[in-house]
């Protein structure tokens, strides 16, 4: 870094206490913007100088505590795609740009229609109709201006797959139908990168987080060729609760997998039924039982 | 026992038959088939933890799991 903005940085931030009660340097909102003014840098670039140097930009301070500085830098320095802007992505996009991971690439080829607005949180009353794809990077770029967020009108396909994924650190799984869940997952497995995958119907829902070489969609739905394109929400439904509840450990895994902390729900599928209040692990490594 | 998750769970209770004396040619298939849900909604099948396959059969006392086919987002 060079030093003249090391000296920036120090000269405008301020210090609280950190959360382990030693005083912590932050840099608020405007001054980061007055530093992109001044060094012709964008947010996200003064944001990463600023956290390498350990001063915390002040709206991350309350992820401090358990993240580090180091766990925001990675999560600011890492790119992940959201494919499907639905319930789950919408979501998604919400907890992802709030946590402050820095570039997001969000993909969806659908408008926004009536029956959306029980539980996608990005449909208002007056959003009816509107491309989905807009109105998310509107929401993120309003709730963080230091995203870098790229935007895809359209679905993924095995023709445009590796081209759009090339250069992301993670995948996140908002589909709604398994074909294209399937091709994601032998996407990742080529480009060598994570997938968490989450969906829901009804009260339930599940989650898990795909690496390399696991191949945990294949488990759960079959191979190509599976006899259905869709679960039972089709006859259940889903519940704004149940997105909730999915999309929040989607957000969850993100994070940890870019950050190193915790242990991903790898080769691990958690399953939550809240009609019951029910929870259980599946075990999804070894060969079933026959 | 057989338990069922999300939707699958009421074609268990609705018989009232989520106990029943299965017999050794009685594969997990046939227990989807007894109780009328259809197959392709079942994702996945467990028998006490572990994960079977639908041909798996269970003995008596054992705990069977239906979990049901989730897609949505």
């Amino acid at each position: 870094m060079e030093k003249a903005i090391l000296n920036k940085l120090k000269e405008r931030s301020t210090t609280v206490s950190g959360p382990d009660g030693n005083p912590l340097a932050v840099l608020s909102l405007s001054e980061r913007d007055s530093l992109c003014r001044y060094f012709r840098l964008s947010p996200r670039e003064v944001e990463l100088h600023s956290l390498e140097a350990g001063i915390v930009p002040l709206r991350y301070l309350k992820n401090i505590g358990t993240l580090s500085v180091e766990g925001q830098r990675r999560l600011l320095s890492s790119k992940v795609a959201v494919v499907g802007l639905g319930g789950l992505g919408g979501l998604l996009v919400e907890l992802l740009a709030r946590v402050g991971v820095g570039g997001m690439l969000i993909i969806d080829g659908d408008r926004f229609a009536e029956d959306n607005l029980n539980r996608q949180i990005l449909l208002h009353e007056k959003g009816i109709s509107l491309v989905k794809a807009r109105l998310a990077e509107k929401r993120v770029r309003d709730i963080n201006s230091a995203i870098e967020v790229e935007r895809w009108e359209g679905f993924v396909t095995e023709k445009n797959a590796l081209h759009l994924f090339s250069s992301v650190n993670l995948v996140c799984d908002a589909l709604d139908n398994i074909s294209s869940r399937l091709l994601l997952q032998s996407t990742c497995e080529q480009l060598n990168i994570p997938l968490v995958h989450g969906a829901v119907a009804g009260f339930s829902g599940q989650v898990t987080s795909i690496f390399p070489g696991d191949a945990s969609l294949s488990i759960i739905y079959g191979e190509k060729g599976i006899a259905v394109e869709r679960g039972t929400e089709v006859e259940e439904g889903i519940l704004s609760g149940a997105v909730g509840m999915v999309a929040s450990l989607q957000a969850q895994e993100v994070i940890k997998i870019l950050t190193g902390k915790g242990a991903a729900l790898q080769r691990k599928l958690l399953v939550i039924d809240t009609e019951r209040g029910e929870m259980r692990y599946i075990q999804l490594q070894q060969e079933e039982k026959t | 026992m057989v338990k069922g998750f999300g939707a699958v769970r009421k074609y268990v209770e609705e018989k009232g038959n989520n106990v029943f004396e299965v017999d050794d040619l009685f594969s997990v298939r046939d227990i989807i088939k007894h109780l009328k849900i259809n197959p392709d909604l079942v994702a996945l099948v467990t028998v006490n933890g572990d994960r079977v396959s639908k041909d798996f059969h269970p003995k008596d006392g054992d705990e069977i799991f239906l979990l049901n086919m989730v897609s949505g987002g």
